[in-house]
């Protein structure tokens, strides 16, 4: 296991706690992998210019 | 009318052949009933078959053809639904040990709409658990795809789309948070539409991502579509979200042809280099069949599309696993390891993260609204490539690229329609040379399915790939 990873699981750990999901031990490795790449991903919405957008849950019928 | 005469009709021609009296509602039922015992013990498409009640609803409609006249517009067509909505005194799982239970008092809005418009139910179909998608052990078995039992029929609609290609139903409803609908639809050779987004009631459905979900129509054939939807659509009370907007008579589209239609290629999709070489001859295909008919054809440019896929799991992931926080915390053992890991690694998303992902979203929405400026219908893949095998879908992923490739790539092609809330549809668009459907999705603005119906119809017309019969299917 690369030092990366262990740092992953920690996190994953810590948000977890603090969120109060329980993540049983053997699961934690899985997750931790499927967050890390989850982030990464959504990381690639970082370059985006979004400053004069508001979010919606729903658009109106017309705009 | 012969049991196979019966199951290979589409639902217009069962309306129609019920309404003449040359097919009473109780005979089409049982040849579907037949069919089902025969077929789908190795299919799993159902989780409940619904005999009785559908025979009951069956000799109702014939009650009402003698003594009201026509019934409606599914009069006697036997339809099941997804297991995501609520039946009353059904047993409706959501694909899930939590809701193995549950047994709703009352039916969803679109369950009663289409018991109004004359449909029989014939049963509850299979899904993945939650209609997320990915479920490696689901509880009411691996439905398969009738055109190659070792593929995925997609997901998360998976039993509507096989019920449909194996010909156990005449019509079904799925349900599209990001694709699930038109996924299926793609991977099993039929037709699937997702609404404009607060077109059609979600009263009564199980939800996913309350943002994004919408009940989607599945049929055999665009005709059936436009049916079903005019069934299906308009206000609800009971789902605030529901436009106000008069339903049209959809299948007014039909026939139209495409003559002047402008046609839009969506080029960040069409380009990407892991796209099946088949699915893009397919694409090709289409455009000159457009091309044909007298459209215009042209190329657009969504640029953030190719981040659709990130997008709407930021989204619609984080909102499922938000709305899941009591499962999470005191009954996750009771969930499949996949949905597990999937609603666990969403839960810890931060929400600075989470809103960039609903403002990017509003970009897009721009982004597709100013291309619907320049062209009337939209063209992609429903998919990228055909049906995945079974089990490269369930493995566990390796890495951050694998989970690139497997997980977020095709979701754009797809999730792109969901995150704006615009009107899509996946119709039988060709085949590979080793005989696996090929989808092709037609999209355009809010509110335009006439112009979706009027499009995929001319193509249907145009083309047989509809025809084609599931090798499991030919029984």
């Amino acid at each position: 296991m690369t030092q990366r990873q262990m740092s992953d699981e920690d996190l994953v750990r810590e948000l977890a706690r603090l969120s109060g999901i329980p993540i049983p031990e053997e699961e934690v490795a899985e997750v931790a992998n499927r967050f890390e790449s989850l982030m990464l991903e959504l990381d690639r919405l970082s370059d985006l210019d979004l400053s004069d957008i508001q979010p919606v849950s729903v658009f109106p019928d017309e705009d | 009318m012969d049991s196979k005469e019966i199951v290979f009709l589409s639902a217009a021609a069962t309306a129609k052949a019920v309404r003449s009296g040359q097919l009473s509602p109780e005979d089409a039922v049982q040849a579907y009933l037949d069919r089902i015992d025969q077929l789908d013990s190795r299919l799993a498409a159902y989780i409940t078959v619904t005999r009785e009640e559908a025979l009951g609803a069956a000799r109702q409609v014939e009650w009402r053809l003698e003594s009201e006249g026509d019934p409606g517009p599914l009069a006697g067509v036997p339809m099941a639904i997804k297991d995501q909505f609520w039946t009353e005194g059904i047993l409706t799982t959501n694909g899930s040990r939590v809701y193995r239970d549950f047994v709703p008092t009352e039916d969803a809005t679109i369950v009663r709409k289409l018991k109004e418009a004359g449909a029989t139910l014939l049963g509850k179909l299979n899904l993945s658990e939650l209609a997320m998608g990915g479920t490696q052990n689901p509880p009411w078995g691996i439905p398969a795809n009738p055109w190659d039992f070792d593929r995925t029929p997609g997901e998360s609609s998976s039993g509507s789309g096989v019920a449909l290609s194996a010909h156990l139903c005449a019509a079904s409803i799925g349900e599209d948070t990001g694709g699930s609908g038109r996924g299926p639809a793609a991977y099993c050779g039929v037709v699937g539409l997702r609404p404009t987004f607060t077109r059609v009631s979600r009263y009564g459905m199980t939800h996913m991502c309350w943002f994004m979900d919408a009940a989607a129509p599945m049929t055999k054939t665009v005709e059936d579509c436009a049916i079903v939807l005019g069934a299906i659509a308009g206000y609800d009370e009971r789902d605030p979200y529901t436009s106000r907007r008069p339903v049209p008579n959809y299948t007014e589209a039909l026939g139209k042809g495409v003559e002047g239609l402008r046609v839009g290629l969506i080029r960040e999709l069409h380009q990407s280099p892991d796209m099946h070489p088949e699915v893009r001859e397919s694409m090709e295909f289409a455009l000159d069949v457009f091309r044909g008919l007298g459209a215009e054809i042209k190329e657009v440019s969504i640029p953030l599309v190719e981040l659709a896929g990130a997008i709407f799991v930021g989204v619609a992931d984080t909102e499922g696993a938000g709305a899941r926080d009591e499962i999470l915390r005191t009954r996750a053992d009771e969930l499949d390891p996949a949905s597990r890991t999937r609603l666990l690694s969403a839960s810890l998303v931060p929400f600075k993260v989470y809103n960039r992902a609903a403002k990017a979203r509003v970009l897009l929405r721009r982004q597709f609204m100013a291309a619907l400026e320049d062209v009337d219908v939209l063209v992609s893949p429903t998919s990228p490539y055909p049906a995945p095998l079974h089990k490269d879908l369930t493995a566990r992923f390796e890495s951050a690229d694998d989970v690139r490739r497997r997980f977020f790539f095709r979701r754009a092609y797809t999730g792109c329609y969901s995150l704006t809330a615009l009107p899509a549809i996946s119709i039988p668009g060709g085949f590979t040379s080793d005989g696996l459907p090929i989808g092709l999705q037609l999209g355009a603005r809010p509110f335009a399915e006439e112009t979706l119906f009027q499009a995929a119809n001319a193509y249907e017309q145009t083309t047989t790939w509809h025809t084609r019969i599931a090798p499991a299917a030919q029984a």
